[in-house]
């Protein structure tokens, strides 16, 4: 290395050496903040008016729970609800055996301990009979036709106080043999045949009945017991649902029912706020809605399911009912400590304002799925202050913004 | 030679890089004077490494080696094609009453050429640079309750880049030993960023990202003059003065603002209001100062410099009522040793050395305080057997004061400069 190298490499050394250090030490902060007027968050609460109650007939078919029993609350009216079930015919018996000779039939039913709808304490008897009627579980509702066989009963069963959560139910050889003649039919059209003309049990709740339980289907199982060589064969159950029956609901005027069965939704038209939201720099939209939990609360023995969470969908043209409680939900808010539900509206919004989204109504309710999927089929109610309520119980949105003095 | 080839790469690859980085938004090590917030940012000093080293603007420093920008005259005296450019790494300790920060900032500053259609006689410069820059950024946090119950905690982190840039294209003429002058036209250019981030520290909120951009261009123009005067006090002496004048600019800007949106599932930037057009005015700039060389080993300077900055205007950037321009007024002394011309084999013997000082009145007025700053620097020259050289200046400045809302900055500043010389389009003489 030439000496005029050596002198420009010993200058580059502490020219790198200075770079490193002075990039190295940054540490930038508010310093200079007062110059700034950067943006502040502000929060605008608009109160909703021209909420509209809707109801629809909501699937009750093929969810993880049915519903069963009878109870009359105070708000909600006289409930009856009555679950169906099909087992399944896959299942096979030891080679040789036939249902209608060595077999009877049980129904194992399982029932949610957790939640009962009720007098918890109450003894509710049950009587099943054969269903008379056609029906799909993909398509049911909880309005939908259900005809039984009210002469002959299949069987009983009675859900005592004790908190007892499985109960097997001895079923007639009457039923049996009826079942055992679809069961043992090796026709080419036995599965068609199974499909529409054997229609299950109904599981009817007797009059004085109180309470409204729950039973797991998963859990739930049809069993053949073999009386001579003791072996159980398990049925599945293939279809399943429930018809609800409400009578009587009494509610005061400044709130709103919503059932997890759609029979009572609430219908928000934004066209009317859209257009206050161009220009501002929104980053949070929400929809407040207040429970009226006070007037919820029952008596110490009794028990009424609670909401924990709401749905908020945009409605759609064809069944509203399906896409609310079967499709994918728009946004699901939570009840917070304050018993209040905050639905996010923020992508909506962004896609109103800035996108294509065009739909301006929606749905707000207590969908099926509402709630995390094992419990979807738990019948529950919630009242929420509606618009005639007074300012601070009425629903709202809620526009969180950045604003500077430019925007 | 191919060290200086080698090192001006690397300043134009810098260049580059630090441009694209200023467009994308990118600050990490690219933040400057808080002071540079206001207006379309703060005045930008295209003087050389050389130029700052003497504590100069650079306006009467005859030299026909290496260009300058500062006078379009002297693109008139070039024997050379020269090829230069340059980046400062600055270090800003700013404090207030309560808090001390420091910014780094490593920028890259002009681009120019220049060639000699006759030489010594007509020269013709092209050059890309900075008329203002902006490069603050600050962080601050806000507690914020939304109902009795609730709390929202947020961080804001504000930006500045951009700024007013300007091509420009020029001719200096030569006219007689002693006079030159010089005009150059441009087209000016504003891409002012102006970005808000916004980080919440509860769920729920998603982090905001707003940019304020005002966009523009227009058409520029200054004019230059270099007098000098020969064997004035002795036979060697020489004394050059020069002048050179930029008159305003005035854009027709654009302000957008948008925000970085989740919509229809994919992240877009969306205007959240209509565009706003308004005029901005940059004021006239007035360069004049004289050099006197006593001998071919010394010369000094004396220069200054007035920004009219109490006539700017701007509709898309409005000022805090405590906050106005006022005019900018600089003054510099330097003073330059050439050991090297003595021939000497002596290592400190092959370099050029200056130092100065200047006073800058600064272009803000806050709560009736000039924000001023003094400037102490020093240079140093590396020659090569051609004339190419490579400049560096060390400059220490006070900005500001830490009272009322000021901030005082201490600013510690690192340029470089590389200037490529080679005859061109001289045809040889054996052909």
């Amino acid at each position: 290395m030439s000496s005029k190298n050596k002198g420009f490499t010993s200058l580059c050394i502490p020219l790198l050496t200075l770079l490193i250090l002075f990039t190295g030490c940054e540490d930038p902060g508010s310093v200079g903040g007062e110059f700034i007027d950067k943006q502040e968050l502000t929060f605008d609460t608009l109160s909703i008016s021209g909420i509209q109650t809707q109801s629809f007939s909501g699937y009750t078919g093929r969810l993880n729970f049915v519903t069963m029993g009878k109870y009359s609350d105070p708000i909600f009216g006289d409930i009856d609800a009555t679950a169906i079930l099909k087992p399944d015919i896959s299942a096979s018996l030891p080679e040789g055996d036939q249902l209608h000779e060595d077999y009877s039939m049980k129904l194992e039913l399982v029932i949610d301990s957790i939640n009962t709808y009720g007098d918890t304490f109450s003894e509710a008897n049950y009587t099943i009979y054969e269903v008379a009627s056609q029906w799909n579980g993909a398509t049911y509702r909880f309005d939908s036709e259900l005809d039984y066989n009210n002469t002959t009963p299949v069987g009983t069963f009675n859900l005592n106080d004790e908190g007892v959560d499985t109960v097997v139910v001895d079923l007639s050889d009457e039923w049996k043999d009826v079942f055992a003649g679809f069961y043992h039919n090796e026709g080419s059209g036995a599965d068609s045949s199974y499909r529409h003309d054997f229609h299950g049990l109904a599981l009817v709740a007797d009059d004085g009945t109180n309470k409204i339980s729950f039973p797991n289907i998963n859990s739930s199982r049809f069993l053949a017991i073999n009386n001579v060589d003791p072996d159980t064969t398990n049925f599945s159950i293939r279809d399943w649902a429930y018809t609800l029956d409400r009578t009587g609901e009494t509610t005061q005027e400044d709130v709103s029912v919503l059932h997890t069965t759609l029979e009572k939704m609430l219908l928000i038209n934004l066209d009317e706020f859209l257009n206050q939201f161009v220009d501002e720099n929104f980053i949070r939209a929400e929809i407040l809605l207040q429970e009226a939990t006070e007037e919820l609360e029952l008596l110490v023995h009794e028990n009424r399911l609670g909401v924990n969470s709401l749905r908020i969908d945009i409605g759609y043209e064809e069944d509203p009912a399906y896409e609310f409680q079967l499709g994918g939900a728009e946004t699901i808010g939570f009840k917070d400590s304050d018993n209040s539900f905050r639905i996010n509206l923020t992508n909506y919004l962004n896609n109103s304002v800035y996108g294509s989204e065009d739909r301006t109504e929606f749905y707000i309710g207590v969908g099926s799925n509402t709630d995390e999927l094992r419990s979807t089929g738990i019948l529950r109610s919630t009242l929420i202050y509606n618009e005639t309520a007074s300012e601070a119980l009425r629903p709202k949105i809620i526009i969180t913004s950045l604003t500077g003095d430019e925007e | 030679m191919e060290v200086f080839k080698t090192i001006f790469i690397i300043v134009i690859l810098g260049l580059f890089t630090q441009q694209a980085a200023a467009q994308e938004g990118i600050s990490e090590n690219n933040n400057g004077s808080i002071y540079s917030l206001f207006g379309v940012g703060q005045p930008y000093d295209n003087s050389t490494a050389r130029e700052m080293g003497l504590g100069i603007l650079g306006v009467s420093l005859d030299n026909m080696q290496s260009n300058t920008l500062q006078n379009p005259a002297m693109w008139g005296k070039n024997l050379y094609s020269t090829a230069s450019s340059g980046f400062k790494l600055s270090q800003f300790t700013a404090e207030d009453q309560s808090t001390e920060n420091v910014n780094a900032l490593l920028e890259t500053g002009y681009l120019q050429f220049t060639f000699p259609l006759y030489n010594q006689k007509l020269g013709i410069s092209a050059a890309l640079y900075p008329v203002t820059k902006s490069n603050f950024r600050l962080f601050s946090s806000t507690t914020v309750y939304p109902s009795d119950e609730d709390t929202v905690n947020y961080i804001s982190d504000v930006n500045g880049s951009g700024g007013v840039n300007k091509f420009e294209v020029g001719l200096g003429w030569n006219i007689n030993k002693n006079i030159a002058v010089g005009y150059a036209p441009s087209l000016a250019f504003i891409t002012h960023n102006n970005t808000e981030t916004t980080f919440f520290e509860q769920s729920g909120y998603s982090t905001n990202n707003l940019d304020r951009k005002i966009t523009g261009f227009t058409f520029a123009q200054r004019f230059g003059t270099l007098l000098n005067f020969r064997s004035l006090l002795n036979n060697d002496d020489r004394l050059s003065i020069g002048a050179a004048v930029s008159l305003p600019i005035e854009f027709e800007a654009k302000r957008e603002v948008s925000v970085i949106k989740e919509v229809n599932n994919q992240e877009q930037e969306v205007q959240i209001s209509d565009p706003v057009e308004g005029n901005i005015k940059l004021p006239v700039e007035l360069n004049a100062g004289l050099t006197y060389y006593p001998s071919n080993f010394v010369n000094v300077s004396f220069e200054g410099q007035l920004q009219q900055w109490s006539n700017f205007e701007s509709d898309l950037t409005p000022l805090d009522a405590n906050v106005k321009m006022s005019d900018r007024h600089r003054f510099g002394l330097g003073i330059e040793y050439h050991p090297y011309r003595l021939n000497s084999d002596k290592f400190l013997s092959r370099f050029r050395y200056s130092g100065g000082v200047s006073y800058d009145s600064g272009h803000l007025t806050i709560e009736n305080h000039d924000v001023d700053t003094y400037w102490m620097s020093a240079g140093l020259g590396i020659l090569s057997r051609s004339p190419s050289s490579i400049d560096l200046s060390f400059q220490y400045g006070l900005r500001g004061a830490s009272s009322n809302i000021l901030v005082r900055e201490k600013i510690w500043a690192l340029s470089l400069s590389v200037n490529l010389t080679e005859r061109m389009f001289v045809r040889p003489k054996f052909d």
